[in-house]
């Protein structure tokens, strides 16, 4: 029986999509709204689909797609989504249509929006790909769409800010790519499923042993030269500090409502990288500099978090907090890789890879309505988005206060909401794998607390700037749209096992896999 | 917590609150003083003290629910856990001191109700020191405050400092030493590759032109290249000869 190729319908929707608004160009403005709108809410019910579809039961692949592509490099058409996939599909089917429902583009609107759906094919295509060739080319078209959107309809400084951002990430992409042809070049696959036995089995070790010229570098060592070069791609997508100085820039630059999605979704490549290819492909050499890692980890999350504390601007205050959300992520993945032995620790490690991949769903739910909220504030004062330019709005505009009120507490980890479950789940499984860590990384927690804080009195509490004395509320369309991630929010502090189901599984297959 | 509960109001506004909040008039009954707080901070300490009794139940040796939420782990109601080495006495001995600061505070607030604010305080009559370390709750904000806030503010700054003049510095260190490479090649790429390129096809083309006008097919002209090639072959031959 054919079963319906669910995921090439899924990113094919949005790419031709865009191809139709990018045709139609800015001549009918509603149309190609519609257009948009229509693409984001397929999509998102066919991610729900998946979603419903998705066996529980199984750690493995599913709704696979295999096509023979290009035989003599073994590239294939390989698509299918695991735990880990399903949860990144999921995250952006949601983010796109709140991106798009939160835009208030006017110039050139046709090109904006069918740029915000080539992104979305390209998150799709970088989420469900299952083969390195294939992976890469959506890795990549992801990045194209981001470059303009922020350097067609930015702020002031969007010309450095998208090129800081293009460079650096070209830059993870190049030394990437130069790790997987070395990979390809000593073992002949570029298939993920494949690679991540190639790394159990030890085989790309023994392949660089028996490499010409073998006996100048140890196999070991251009395992670990190969293993950086891939790391570091990750590790400018993340971003792990000291490699992020073009995240704050970007995302303060970039138009509020694509900040959205590159906090929301695209940020959450760097880390699905690692996961989905790292870890099972260089388990060991990530042991072997697991103490750096952590610290790497440490650093993102606890000085990511102080430096968020310094600023004076809700945008770049909310672009630290993101980096400091991530470094969590990372803190629990990197944690995994410290434990020495496979049958050691199996239930700490599943906790800190299930709290990781669930505080990435989190976080990236969590901080696009927090940066939702920014452009709601924009669009009411006329651009203005610095931390002391408001105050006292709580009195003015008590819905819009106490609604960001939510997603700031939840951003804080506050427990009934989501933020709380995932950050939880990763010092559980942190803290019998790495003690010292998980203790220092609460440093982080209490900044965070700080600075959120920090927000509310500023924003909301004290005497009232007259200056918004007639700032209006949130209107009954905002409120209904906002009523879902809120909801959402809400629904995954209570009932983190909705998530966690579907997570479990391939995180139990990846601790099991993972060789030490 | 005598205070809080049963003690005199201080403040006409809170009692105001508490009967507003419960649907009387607020300032008919502004004067009368059920409560030292107003509703909206006592019933949320209720409903925190209620499930503080509940957690304080199912966090015990006999039922260690919570405990074993976050372990994975299954109990059962166990009241024999009780028996166990050390449980009994820390609970009772809890217990006492709980009830002893009920006692004290009963004698000190409730045997003889507050007739205003502005009356000094029982505590401060007897103990002013004592008083005062406890008012300034044994000065443990100021402690944090200077201490962790201010180290929290300074290690604030200094990071945002680093993050723009470390990290951002050697990024745009690095990005500048590309466009300064990338300047030198050019100037190479121009003066230097180009130039000398231009200069060899400049002599080339010249001397073209030059070695062009010698082969332009004139018969006379190789006539008269050959005769002049004679006499300075025949003056050659001379001269060496006389050497």
């Amino acid at each position: 029986m054919k079963v319906f190729p669910f995921i090439t319908v899924l990113t094919a929707v949005p790419l031709v999509m865009a191809l139709a608004i990018l045709i139609i160009g800015d001549r009918r403005r509603e149309v190609v709204r519609g257009m948009a709108f229509t693409s984001s809410f397929v999509t998102l019910v066919l991610a729900l689909m998946l979603w419903c579809q998705f066996d529980l039961a199984s750690g493995q692949l599913q709704f696979q797609e295999l096509h023979a592509w290009i035989p003599s490099i073994g590239v294939e058409y390989h698509v299918g989504v695991d735990g880990l996939g399903i949860v990144m599909v999921l995250l952006s089917a949601i983010l796109v249509p709140m991106s798009i429902a939160a835009s208030s583009v006017h110039e050139r609107e046709g090109l904006y929006l069918s740029l915000i759906l080539f992104l979305q094919a390209g998150l799709f295509g970088t989420f469900t790909a299952l083969n390195f060739f294939h992976w890469f080319v959506f890795w990549e078209l992801s990045l194209i769409p981001a470059f303009f959107l922020i350097r067609l309809w930015g702020g002031p400084r969007r010309a450095s800010a998208s090129t800081q951002f293009f460079v650096y990430t070209m830059v993870g992409s190049i030394a990437l790519l130069l790790g997987f042809l070395a990979v390809f070049v000593y073992t002949g696959v570029v298939d993920f499923a494949r690679l991540s036995d190639v790394g159990k089995s030890g085989e790309l070790i023994s392949a660089l042993a028996n490499r010409p010229g073998a006996h100048r570098f140890s196999p070991e060592h251009v395992a670990l030269a190969i293993f950086s070069g891939i790391f570091l791609g990750f590790a400018i997508k993340t971003p792990l500090i000291p490699f992020h100085t073009w995240l704050p820039s970007t995302y303060a630059e970039a138009p509020t409502e694509v900040t959205m999605l590159l906090t929301g979704a695209m940020s959450k490549m760097g880390l699905y990288g690692f996961l989905r290819i790292l870890v099972p492909l260089f388990s060991a050499e990530m042991r072997a500099v697991s103490t750096l890692l952590l610290w790497m980890a440490l650093a993102t999350i606890v000085l990511s978090a102080l430096s968020a504390l310094a600023q004076k601007d809700l945008k770049r205050i909310l672009a630290y907090s993101s980096i400091n959300h991530l470094g969590y992520c990372a803190l629990g993945i990197f944690a995994v890789a410290r434990s020495s032995s496979n049958d050691a620790f199996v239930t700490d490690r599943g906790a800190a890879l299930d709290g990781a991949i669930l505080q990435m769903f989190n976080h990236g739910l969590t901080a696009a309505t927090l940066f939702w909220f920014v452009a709601m504030l924009q669009k009411r004062s006329g651009g203005v988005h610095g931390l002391d330019s408001f105050g006292g709005l709580r009195r003015v505009i008590p819905v819009f206060c106490g609604v960001m009120g939510i997603a700031l507490f939840s951003s804080l980890g506050l427990p009934g909401l989501n933020g709380f479950i995932g950050e939880f789940l990763i010092f559980r499984g942190t803290f019998p794998l790495a003690a010292w860590a998980a203790a220092l990384a609460t440093i982080g927690l209490l900044v965070t607390a700080i600075f959120i804080l920090t927000i509310l009195q500023r924003v909301f509490m004290g005497p009232l700037n007259q200056r918004w004395g007639a700032m209006s509320d949130l209107s009954l369309r905002e409120r209904i749209a906002l009523s879902v991630p809120i909801a959402l929010m809400f629904t995954l502090g209570i009932d983190p096992q909705l998530m966690l189901s579907h997570i479990n599984g391939t995180v139990m297959k990846m601790v099991q896999q993972v060789r030490y | 917590l005598v205070y809080v509960f049963f003690g005199q109001s201080r403040t006409a506004q809170s009692a105001g609150d508490w009967h507003a909040f419960r649907g009387g008039n607020a300032n008919q009954e502004s004067l009368k003083p059920p409560h030292e707080s107003s509703a909206i901070m006592t019933f949320p300490l209720v409903v925190l003290a209620v499930f503080s009794i509940a957690l304080s139940v199912i966090g015990t040796p006999v039922w260690p629910w919570f405990n074993s939420f976050l372990n994975g782990s299954v109990t059962t109601f166990d009241a024999g856990r009780l028996s166990e080495k050390g449980v009994l006495p820390v609970m009772l001995s809890s217990i006492v001191i709980v009830f002893l600061g009920y006692l004290v505070g009963w004698r000190l607030y409730g045997m003889r109700a507050t007739e205003n604010a502005d009356v000094t305080d029982a505590l401060e009559q007897r103990q002013p020191k004592m008083f005062q370390i406890l008012r300034n709750g044994f000065y443990v904000d100021q402690l944090y405050r200077e201490t962790v806030v201010r180290l929290v503010f300074v290690c604030s700054r200094l990071c945002d400092w680093f993050d723009r003049w470390v990290w951002g510095g050697a990024v745009w260190s690095m990005s500048y030493l590309v466009v300064a490479m990338s300047r030198v090649n050019r100037m190479l790429d121009t003066f230097v590759v180009n130039g000398g390129f231009d200069r060899t096809c400049k002599g080339l083309i010249l001397g073209g032109s030059v070695l062009s006008r010698l082969q332009n097919g004139l018969s006379q002209n190789y006539l008269r290249a050959i005769g002049v090639a004679f006499v300075v072959l025949a003056l050659v031959l001379l001269w060496g000869h006389h050497g």
